[in-house]
């Protein structure tokens, strides 16, 4: 049971993520004017699916918080409330402290609970104050209303005292379907002081009870600084399985805020509500829908915070970012439909064989060949398939970065035009989830290094608005990731000056224009003069290039000073599957990564020599390179030719792998060697030939590192 | 309930059983319910910068696993590979980890029943490490099954590998 409860919360914070991103996106296109009615209703579905799903799994910080979005967002929907920019931003606030909230219950960071409570109070004091703007009658008691709700959450309550009667007669069936009317009457006591009174005319004869039967009904007296909504609530998950009546007591002065939502769209079941008396709705009159209960002292706490919820919220978004490695995939239906197409293929294939192998009359050679033909055609459709599974688009990843530009074009006060293309590129799913936290630095570092302020580029004769552009594109085994903006560039020998001065480049040390650019990447390097929270620490740079590195990708700086700079990140499409080039050394077969491979040489035609100290070099294109000899180094034991050179790159140094000859070139599924045993040096894996032996694969990163203490040991 | 009890009562049956095998005319055992497998002697890759008891890797069904000469292993000479050598595939849960490790052995011998009475444990060597490879001595009839403490051993292996790795 518990473990069911378990998977639907893991279900849930996964929704979560994806609703989001929803609300995120749909807000994004609301601020800049773009969003119509059906943005505002798909947003305002996916904070009530939060609101929801939060308030049954027990995250009721996050179901709280939702639902004052969700009435900032009514109120938008019902058109009583102009979308202002203001508005915006402070549901975009509300969503960084949701996604805060998110990532704490996954246990993946803290959520900054006093600043969703200073959230919260914003959002209730916008409403306050956008009912007020709307009825102007009364400026000075909105005002008022606005003043006590901002500062302390229960403020209201001595003002808006509400008296309701509720009767609440549970269906026969109510025990039936798993539900407690004693915990709804528990929660219906939180709004206030409640009278109770139960009515026992439905009861029948003793003889005649169902004990699973519900005879009781209820009728309550409330006296409160609850609205009909905060009880209606309590109804919410109910409401089909119950009658439900609310009406004002005589003695009710303040007429109630009933939205929309509350009485007919946030019932799950829309349409089957209970019959609910309509309150006096004819006035709108502010009224605080927070209960004072879920929120004990924190009205000073809220004003305090209310000041600053801007710093905090970027520590929020920051956190987030990391916090989205969900180790579940969704995957579309038709891609699964599609493997279980292939598998039934293969099925029928392989029972043809085994009827062509059975054949009392011998094998018919032809036949087999036939089927033989057909399964390897079936298998190749498969592990496609399979591979399709784990492929993301990269949508995924650049849907945050509209987010990160507007908020960074505010923060550091230039405007920028983001554009992005390639979205549906795919990539492998832990590619891309790598590749997030990457993306965002160089977006990061592109906006607050590269493209200047409105002022500098209009004296530079740019138009004042800057340009940033994303772009992904499959080339061949690789995905291409570009970041490209029209800034300044890079200032070569300003760079080379603070290199220097930083020792990471000796004094005496020429570089080329190249060489210099990539220096952004070296580890403690920053020309930034002031430190901010978006850039300087000139930590990021350096790891944007380990985890890309890591992920056996490789990334390139252009740069035109004045102009602009290009980023280019090269990614394998996927982690498990490789192209090799199968090379022979004595008795075994290696795999060498074909994407390391520059060049294969004949080893009599290069000129060699041996260099004391640091063994054998050869020249290849004016250029030295040191010679390892895979048969002595991995210490075979059979004699071999060393005929042939591959030259192979690793992260710009280039080595000459002696092997004895070039086998077939195959993709090959790399399996790790350190599952049942250690990691190797010099090898990234192993790999199953097609008959069945083992083959290893060469790692050309790591293979020549010392290699002289390793022969010691 | 009934079922409950015997597989109960299985469990612990098999729980006293060991797989012997033989080196050099000695014979070991080890604990059947860490034996998943075993395999004849065949084609294997030779991993390079690995102890030489590390004979190399195998594909058991598309995992990459390592074999263990133990013969090598506890310092015996070599001897020619024959009909009769097998891997015997144990899986070794160490640290939430659990590894599949191939043994490589001259011969499988039998199974036996020992109860925990009929095995005399091991002393503690006085100046050999090597008494902690010995769990102790199954007593059957006659003859003497040295029983080992596999985890040890693996243990050590992997160890001493990642000491290698380090170094170099």
């Amino acid at each position: 049971m518990d473990d069911d409860l378990e998977e639907l919360r893991e279900i849930f914070l996964d929704e979560c993520l994806e609703n989001i991103e929803l609300l995120e996106r749909g807000l994004m296109a609301m601020g800049e004017g773009e969003g119509d009615a059906d943005t505002l209703n798909e947003v305002f579905r996916a904070a009530h699916s939060i609101k929801g799903g939060g308030s049954t799994f027990g995250f009721l910080p996050m179901a709280e918080l939702t639902h004052h979005m969700e009435t900032l967002l009514d109120e938008m929907r019902s058109g009583r409330r102009e979308v202002a920019e203001s508005d915006v931003d402070l549901l975009l606030t509300a969503l960084d402290v949701v996604q805060g909230i998110l990532a704490e219950s996954r246990e993946q960071g803290n959520a900054d609970h006093e600043n969703r409570l200073a959230v919260q109070a914003q959002l209730e004091a916008a409403v306050v104050e956008g009912i007020a703007d709307n009825s102007a009658g009364q400026p000075e008691t909105a005002a008022q209303a606005t003043e006590g709700s901002s500062s302390d959450g229960t403020g209201e309550g001595e003002s808006a005292q509400n008296s309701w009667r509720v009767t609440f007669a549970p269906n026969s069936d109510f025990y039936l379907r798993g539900n407690d009317a004693l915990l709804i009457l528990r929660e219906l006591a939180r709004n206030g002081d409640t009278k109770l009174a139960v009515n026992v005319s439905a009861m029948p004869e003793w003889s005649e009870i169902d004990v699973n039967n519900s005879y009781l009904s209820w009728q309550l007296d409330i006296t409160g600084a609850s609205s009909e909504a905060d009880i209606l609530e309590v109804f919410e998950w109910v409401d089909t399985e119950c009658s439900v009546t609310i009406n004002p007591l005589e003695s009710n002065s303040a007429p109630q805020n009933r939205s929309a939502e509350e009485t007919g769209e946030n019932s799950p079941t829309a349409g089957q509500t209970p019959p609910v008396n309509p309150a006096s709705d004819s006035e709108q009159k502010p009224a605080s829908t927070n209960n004072p209960d879920k929120t004990p002292g924190g009205g000073e706490k809220k004003a305090e915070s209310a000041q600053k919820p801007t710093a905090k919220v970027g520590k929020a978004a920051g956190k987030s970012a990391s916090a989205n490695e969900s180790s579940s995939i969704r995957i579309a239906t038709d891609k699964i439909d599609q493997l279980i197409n292939l598998v039934g293929e293969l099925v029928i294939t392989q029972s043809m064989l085994s009827r062509v192998c059975e054949s009392p009359l011998g094998i018919d050679i032809n036949e087999l060949r036939e089927r033989m033909a057909e399964l390897e055609h079936n298998t190749r459709d498969l592990q496609e398939s399979v591979m399709q599974v784990r492929m993301l688009p990269i949508s995924s990843a650049f849907s945050r970065i509209p987010r990160l530009v507007r908020d960074l074009s505010r923060k550091l006060g230039k405007e920028v035009d983001l554009q992005m293309d390639g979205g549906s590129t795919e990539l492998d799913k832990t590619v891309l989830e790598r590749m997030i936290d990457p993306l965002v630095h160089l977006v990061r570092n592109g906006m607050d290094h590269g493209i200047e302020t409105p002022e500098e580029r209009k004296a530079s004769g740019k138009s004042d608005v800057g340009m940033l552009k994303l772009s992904a594109r499959q080339e061949s085994g690789s995905v291409v990731i570009e970041i490209k903006d029209d800034g300044k560039g890079i200032n070569g020998p300003f760079i080379l000056a603070k290199a220097r001065e930083k020792g990471i480049v000796a004094a005496d040390e020429e570089l080329t224009e190249d060489q210099i650019n990539q220096l952004i990447f070296a580890p403690g390097f920053s020309t930034a003069a002031v430190l901010s929270d978006v850039s300087g620490r000139g930590v990021g740079m350096d790891v944007v290039r380990r985890n890309i590195l890591d992920l056996g990708g490789r990334v390139h700086v252009y740069s035109e000073f004045g102009k602009g700079t290009r980023i280019e990140i090269n990614l394998p499409l996927s982690l498990a599957i490789l192209d090799g080039q199968l090379v022979q050394v004595a008795d075994q077969v290696y795999i060498i990564p074909i994407l390391s491979i520059i060049e294969t040489l004949e080893l009599e035609q290069t000129e060699r020599s041996e260099v004391p100290g640091t063994g054998e070099i050869c020249r290849f294109r004016g250029e030295y390179l040191h010679m390892l000899r895979v048969a002595d180094h991995f210490q075979l034991t059979e004699p071999s030719a060393g005929r042939l050179v591959v030259v192979v790159d690793t992260h710009g140094k280039r080595i000459g792998l002696v092997i004895d000859d070039v086998l077939g070139q195959q993709q090959v599924v790399i399996k790790p060697l350190d599952k049942n045993y250690k990691s190797v040096k010099g090898l990234a894996g192993a790999t199953i030939m097609s008959d069945g032996s083992v083959a290893l694969i060469l790692d050309p990163a790591n293979i020549s590192e010392p290699e002289a203490s390793a022969e010691a040991a | 309930m009934n079922t409950e009890f015997n597989s109960n009562k299985d469990i612990a049956e098999t729980a006293d059983q060991f797989l012997s095998f033989l080196i050099a005319g000695e014979e070991y055992g080890i604990e059947i319910l860490k034996v998943q497998e075993i395999k004849s002697w065949g084609q294997y890759t030779p991993l390079p910068k690995s102890p030489d008891y590390v004979l190399g890797v195998i594909n058991l069904r598309g995992a990459i696993v390592p074999i263990i000469d133990l013969r090598c292993r506890f310092g015996l000479p070599p001897t020619e590979y024959t009909a009769t050598t097998a891997v015997i595939i144990v899986r070794n849960e160490d640290s939430d980890q659990a590894r599949i490790i191939g043994l490589v052995v001259d011969s499988v011998s039998e199974v036996y029943h020992l109860a925990p009475d009929a095995i005399q444990e091991a002393t503690e060597h006085p100046n050999s490490q090597k008494a902690n490879y010995v769990r102790g001595f199954g007593q059957i009839g006659e003859k003497l099954v040295i029983l080992v403490n596999l985890d040890p051993i693996i243990a050590a292996s992997l160890d001493q590998m990642q000491q290698l790795a380090e170094a170099s």
